[in-house]
């Protein structure tokens, strides 16, 4: 059986550089010397080692970057770039065996169990500077009183609509405040307004992270301090039955449309025009423009102003190892990303969005007209957003798979939403 | 068999070779050059299965500690999971649906394609390409295309005015997608079918053709019990393919199995288990089930292979 499983390993990793092939690429500037790379302390020259995940273009401008840490008076960096598969396994044995990596790339998901596993380093331990980040993501690396991450770059999620549609449509894209019914009349606009030709918004109904926003909305958190779910089945159940309606009233796409776009982003409805507005990620929304000559606009989602249910996320999050031998190398080169003028040039938006305003208005006129959008969104979400009470707890995975299949067979009418919302929390429980 | 246990019988009796220095030297000799081999078999294959063997009655997520369960992981399996049941049901479909189909058409152009017609060495190349690109991840990639709303499917439909289904997103569809993939993929099992048709003896076919035998009547009445040991061979080797089956469906489905896990094959499933949510002792437990369905599945061949296989040396 290990054949087997060397070669699902092998098809995954395959996956992986395929996808990698198809992202966009970056330039990787290579690096000048100069600027501040070193740092103070015993020892910030013994060579230190770094690992994380991405695709291609993510790879060569962290590369690049690292060299022009080293060149700049840093310790020598040897890199251990990865698909995102495997990534994971990989970082579990290596925590079995005490071998990390000096500087590693976390998730948000997965930083609370390595942080209680003390295999991370508290970061009040060494001297890096933060102060520049925006205020709602400093602290996202906590752990109860203690900071075990630096957020390198900043995603969120945002309402995508294609412009040249509702233009033509004569149908205004929500503005300011909204709600979750708001949403549903816009769909039924667009849907009317077309003659049935268009469906209003694509079927979000399966993605955790806008059930999260829909909870939050009501100013409470989706997560208690302990880690169990805070939102109630009732919650759930008008959650589904709010998209359930779309689909029966035609303004949201069925289920066979959804399933066949889902982990699919060329074929997303939005990308084909068929659909005015959907909610994406502002990464995705920068590979969506790529795939459509239409013009597509990036806003809020439902919120109101007292609660601003959405929160700035990591989209690339920096831990250092409890036994790094050089903490204090290791802690330099994460400020490099963050702070170093050159490094925020070659890293561009290939991360995601810089997490310093500096940054931003740095790179504002040197990223591609896909990634504008982007960035002078993540300034309004700096604006509108509401940090996270708690990082995910252990379950935050399952919860989201599952969340997207409940959602799919109630959608393709193989369950009723009652048992989705039994299943969901039955689940949540055990 | 018989013959074989008297043979090994009266070998015993014989007395025992006397070992001389010249032969032990041999076979210390001959275990030196063995010994690459044993090392490779022990370390990448017999070490890791006993790892798995013990991994499958822990419970462990790669990061703690293996936790001893017993046989918690194997109960589990077949009470209290129902996409596990799921899987087995989506394998057992594909199995006896794909393996079959492919033997015929392999079967059915190796038949076509054994005769002497110009360029008749170039058709066989062609048909043999679907298998070299056919596990491979571009070609599951096409699939999706072919086989998407607005694919080449659907559109060639339009064509004489059939709106077809969303073959690839609806459950209803999404495996027998799967399932023409891997009947397209017929190349290795038509090579060795038209090795055996090679072999069939001319004299054989021309006696039947001499009795008034028509074409059909010859492919039944010789050349397929010809054939049979070559059908068994083909059936055991495709089987056993056929439950390993991953990438169509990891690909197709973007390693999620759906649409509502109508094509969560079972190595698939044991990948998620394993390498998303880090049960690698339940993945553990699944791959020594799947090491029982294969050896069960070989074994009914092998006990039918008694009655329907003919070895023309033992007539």
């Amino acid at each position: 059986m290990k054949s087997t499983r060397r070669a699902t390993r092998r098809a995954a990793a395959t996956v992986a550089l395929l996808s990698g092939a198809l992202a966009l690429a970056a330039c990787g500037v290579g690096g000048d010397p100069g600027g501040d790379g070193g740092g103070s302390g015993p020892a910030t020259d013994s060579p230190i080692r770094t690992a994380w995940w991405g695709v291609d273009n993510q790879h060569r401008a962290l590369e690049a970057t690292i060299e022009a840490f080293t060149a700049a008076g840093g310790p020598q960096v040897s890199v251990e770039p990865q698909p995102w598969d495997g990534y994971w396994d990989k970082l579990a044995t290596q925590v079995a065996g005490r071998d990390l990596p000096d500087v590693l790339m976390q998730a948000a998901s997965q930083l609370p169990t390595y942080a209680g596993r003390d295999s991370l380093l508290d970061l009040s331990e060494v001297d890096l500077d933060v102060s520049g980040l925006d205020e709602g993501i400093r602290e996202f690396g906590s752990v109860g009183d203690a900071t075990y991450g630096v957020v390198a770059a900043t995603n969120a999620t945002g309402f995508v609509t294609n412009a040249d549609m509702l233009d033509e449509l004569g149908v205004a894209a929500p503005e300011g405040e909204w709600t979750w019914d708001d949403l549903a009349s816009f769909a039924e606009e667009v849907h009317s307004a077309s003659d049935g030709e268009y469906w209003g918004v694509q079927d979000n109904a399966g993605d955790l992270i806008l059930f999260i926003l829909y909870v939050r909305d009501s100013g409470r958190e989706f997560y208690a301090e302990d880690g169990s779910i805070n939102a109630t089945p009732e919650d759930l159940r008008s959650w589904f039955q709010l998209w359930a309606d779309m689909r029966e009233a035609g303004v949201a796409p069925p289920a066979d449309i959804t399933a066949e776009a889902s982990g699919n982003l060329p074929a997303a409805p939005l990308a084909a025009g068929s659909v005015a507005g959907g909610f994406f990620w502002t990464q995705d929304f920068v590979a969506l423009q790529s795939f459509t000559d239409a013009e597509l606009e990036v806003s809020l989602p439902p919120h109101n102003a007292e609660n601003p249910s959405l929160w700035i996320n990591a989209a690339s999050l920096w831990s250092i190892s409890a036994w790094s031998e050089n903490p204090q190398g290791a802690a330099d080169l994460i400020d490099y990303f963050v702070n170093d003028p050159e490094a925020i040039d070659t890293l561009g938006a290939t991360l995601g969005i810089p997490p310093t305003a500096a940054a931003r208005a740095q790179i504002a006129d040197s990223v591609t007209d896909e990634e504008r959008p982007a960035i002078e969104y993540m300034d309004v979400v700096a604006e509108n957003s509401r940090p996270l009470n708690r990082l995910w707890p252990d379950g935050f995975a399952d919860s989201r798979t599952l969340m997207s299949q409940l959602a799919e067979q109630v959608a393709f009418g193989q369950m009723s939403i009652d048992e989705a919302v039994d299943a969901f929390f039955a689940d949540a429980q055990g | 068999m018989t013959s074989t246990t008297t043979a090994a019988g009266g070998a015993r009796t014989s007395p025992r070779p006397r070992w001389t220095a010249r032969r032990r030297k041999d076979a210390r000799a001959g275990y030196l050059f063995l010994l690459p081999w044993f090392i490779g078999l022990g370390a990448l294959v017999i070490g890791p299965m006993a790892t798995s063997a013990y991994l499958s009655f822990t419970q462990y997520d790669l990061f703690n500690d293996p936790v001893w369960v017993g046989l918690d992981n194997y109960r589990t399996l077949f009470t209290d999971d129902p996409r596990y049941l799921q899987s087995l049901r989506v394998t057992f479909t594909y199995v006896l649906a794909s393996v079959p189909l492919r033997l015929v058409v392999a079967l059915g152009l190796a038949v076509l394609m054994n005769r002497t017609l110009r360029g008749m060495s170039f058709y066989r190349a062609v048909l043999y390409l679907p298998s070299l690109l056919g596990g491979s991840v571009a070609i599951a990639v096409l699939w999706r295309q072919l086989f998407g709303s607005n694919g080449a499917v659907n559109q060639l439909l339009a064509v004489i005015g059939i709106d077809g289904p969303n073959w690839i997103a609806s459950p209803e569809t999404s495996l027998a997608t799967l399932i023409v993939l891997a009947v397209w993929q017929f190349g290795s099992p038509m090579v060795i079918f038209l090795a055996g048709l090679r072999q069939i003896p001319a004299e054989l076919l021309e006696a039947a053709r001499v009795d008034g035998a028509g074409s059909v009547r010859r492919f039944f009445s010789v050349t397929l019990p010809l054939l049979t040991p070559l059908v068994f061979f083909n059936l055991v080797m495709q089987t056993i393919v056929a439950f390993q089956a991953f990438t169509p469906s990891y690909i197709i489905s973007n390693g999620t199995g759906g649409p509502v896990d109508s094509t969560l094959f079972y190595t698939l499933y044991l990948y998620i288990k394993g390498f998303s949510e880090f049960e690698m002792g339940y993945a553990s437990a699944m791959a020594w089930v799947l090491v029982a369905i294969i050896a069960g599945f070989t074994a009914i061949n092998f006990l039918s292979a008694r009655r329907w296989v003919h070895y023309s040396d033992q007539s």
